[in-house]
């Protein structure tokens, strides 16, 4: 996908992303000011979920980030923590998967930034995209 | 998810510091338990109220502990060498 028609601090961010994180970040899609971003190497707790514990997900991030918030992960299967609980925020099938329904996607998470479990922080730097990423880890180990 | 009982280091604290690694950013702490809002203040962060402080098992490798701002981190227990500031909340739509 051409990604230089994107802002130049989503650009940066991807940039820092690849160099520093995942190497085989993509945009996937590019829809309604969202970009679908694939990751393709997040890890799952091994103590909460079977293997494998690296996998790809997308991730939709605003174009207007940093300054405006992460919102949402999709993935190809559902998230099957080891001990069977229902997670929050599980949409199987919904609208929003259809950008990348093609590449697998089918499971969308509605997780947002802010909300019940507590503020998330204000972004305002491309590197914060690492921190995003980490986020994206920790609310999988902590669903 | 921490276990805090398992310890890799008795030398009492005034005999050495503890270098640690906060992403790249390196600190040295001479006492043996720090709060995590005062590591992550250190690195730079000058709002922890957010933010999470994550024990990794290695340079940028997996959570394996994590500590809220208002938490004490024992420096002398395995796996608390290497560090990662990951933003806290959530909520769902």
């Amino acid at each position: 996908m051409d990604e230089s028609q994107l802002p130049a601090l989503l650009q940066e961010a991807l940039q820092i992303l690849r160099a520093e994180r995942m190497d085989k970040a993509r945009v996937d899609a590019i829809v309604d000011n969202w970009i679908y971003l694939w990751l393709p190497d997040v890890v799952f707790e091994e103590t909460k979920y079977p293997p494998p514990h690296n996998r790809g997900l997308w991730v939709r991030i605003p174009l207007q980030f940093p300054f405006a918030n992460p919102h949402g992960i999709i993935t190809a299967e559902p998230l099957n923590p080891i001990d069977g609980h229902s997670i929050k925020g599980h949409n199987p099938n919904h609208d929003i998967c259809a950008p990348v329904r093609n590449l697998g996607g089918n499971q969308y998470y509605s997780w947002t930034w802010s909300g019940e479990i507590g503020p998330g922080p204000s972004l305002r730097n491309p590197r914060d995209i690492l921190g995003v990423i980490s986020w994206v880890e920790r609310r999988i180990r902590q669903a | 998810m921490s276990n805090e009982s398992v310890k890799t280091e008795t030398k009492p604290e005034h005999e050495h510091e503890h270098e640690i690694f906060v992403g790249d950013i390196r600190e040295e702490w001479r006492q043996n338990q720090v709060l995590a809002s005062e590591i992550m203040i250190k690195a730079g962060v000058s709002d922890v109220t957010s933010f999470i402080l994550e024990a990794l098992d290695k340079r940028n490798g997996k959570a394996v502990a994590e500590f809220k701002p208002t938490d004490l981190v024992d420096l002398t227990l395995k796996d608390r060498k290497f560090f990662r500031i990951t933003p806290g909340g959530g909520g769902f739509s």
